[in-house]
């Protein structure tokens, strides 16, 4: 199995990040998130990487292991419970702009899939939904999605637009219609158009008064 | 998007997966709930799993 080391400087956290990768940029892209506690090469060590190797070998998979900060943000004690999750925004972007743009243009795909075991699934889950154009599979492994009790009872809006429990229930999907409730009286049915999830791609499709 | 949620009868977060599940039921979202017999909260599992659904992709 091809396996490469690969270290940068992202400005999402202005540090060095780690991330293992193995295969040669074929087939279906595969992020593969590390369990609470656990670092880049958790995956590696514990053997997940190594059950899929005959598809890794075969081309028909590369699998991206990046580094988890969980220490750094959910599990922080140190900083505000709004800083852990802040902290935990900075790390989506590596993932989404720094991890997934750099699968997709290595596997030349559209969209990647993501997957994780326990606090790993929920990072997959949580990014899969928030970034539903740009990943086409969700594998979760006895995923583990409540994060509530990581910020010692305080709560923001930051917090709900992070925690599945919370959000999912308010979101409509359907393919890739989404519509969100807004309040009690207010519906939003927007599209996400294919090249961006960012609100100026969204065009309000209905509005309920 | 293509969603697998597994579990198994041993798996201390089994709950959560049906929790996930049953949002997801009551949204419309189509996914696959493995809830597997004698499986647990451990590495042992995610490594017979894991190629199992890359299988089904």
């Amino acid at each position: 199995m091809n396996e490469r080391y690969i270290k940068w400087h992202t400005p999402w956290l202005s540090r060095q990040f780690e991330m293992l990768v193995f295969g040669n940029g074929g087939g279906l892209p595969l992020i593969l998130f590390p369990t609470s506690f656990g670092s880049y090469y958790q995956n590696k060590d514990f053997g997940l990487v190594g059950s899929v190797s005959g598809y890794v070998d075969a081309g028909r998979l590369t699998v991206y292991c990046p580094d988890a900060i969980d220490l750094e943000s959910f599990y922080n004690k140190s900083i505000h419970p709004a800083d852990r999750m802040r902290t935990h925004n900075a790390y989506e972007n590596v993932i989404v702009r720094d991890v997934f743009d750099l699968a997709r243009r290595e596997c030349n795909s559209q969209r990647v899939a993501v997957c994780g075991a326990s606090l790993g699934a929920y990072h997959a889950a949580n990014i899969a939904f928030r970034h539903p154009d740009t990943v086409s599979h969700l594998i979760s492994l006895s995923g583990s999605f409540d994060i509530s009790s990581f910020f010692d009872g305080y709560h923001d809006d930051n917090i709900y637009f992070n925690s599945p429990y919370e959000y999912l229930p308010n979101t409509l999907m359907m393919g890739t219609r989404v519509i969100f409730a807004m309040g009690r009286d207010r519906l939003r049915s927007m599209e996400i158009q294919p090249h961006g999830h960012r609100p100026r791609h969204w065009r309000v499709g209905q509005h309920t008064p | 998007m293509g969603i697998v949620l597994g579990t198994g009868e041993w798996d201390n977060t089994r709950h959560e997966s049906y929790r996930l599940s049953e949002i997801l039921n009551s949204n419309g979202v189509k996914h696959w709930l493995d809830d597997g017999k004698w499986r647990g909260h451990d590495w042992n599992y995610w490594r017979d799993t894991l190629p199992y659904y890359l299988s089904k992709l």
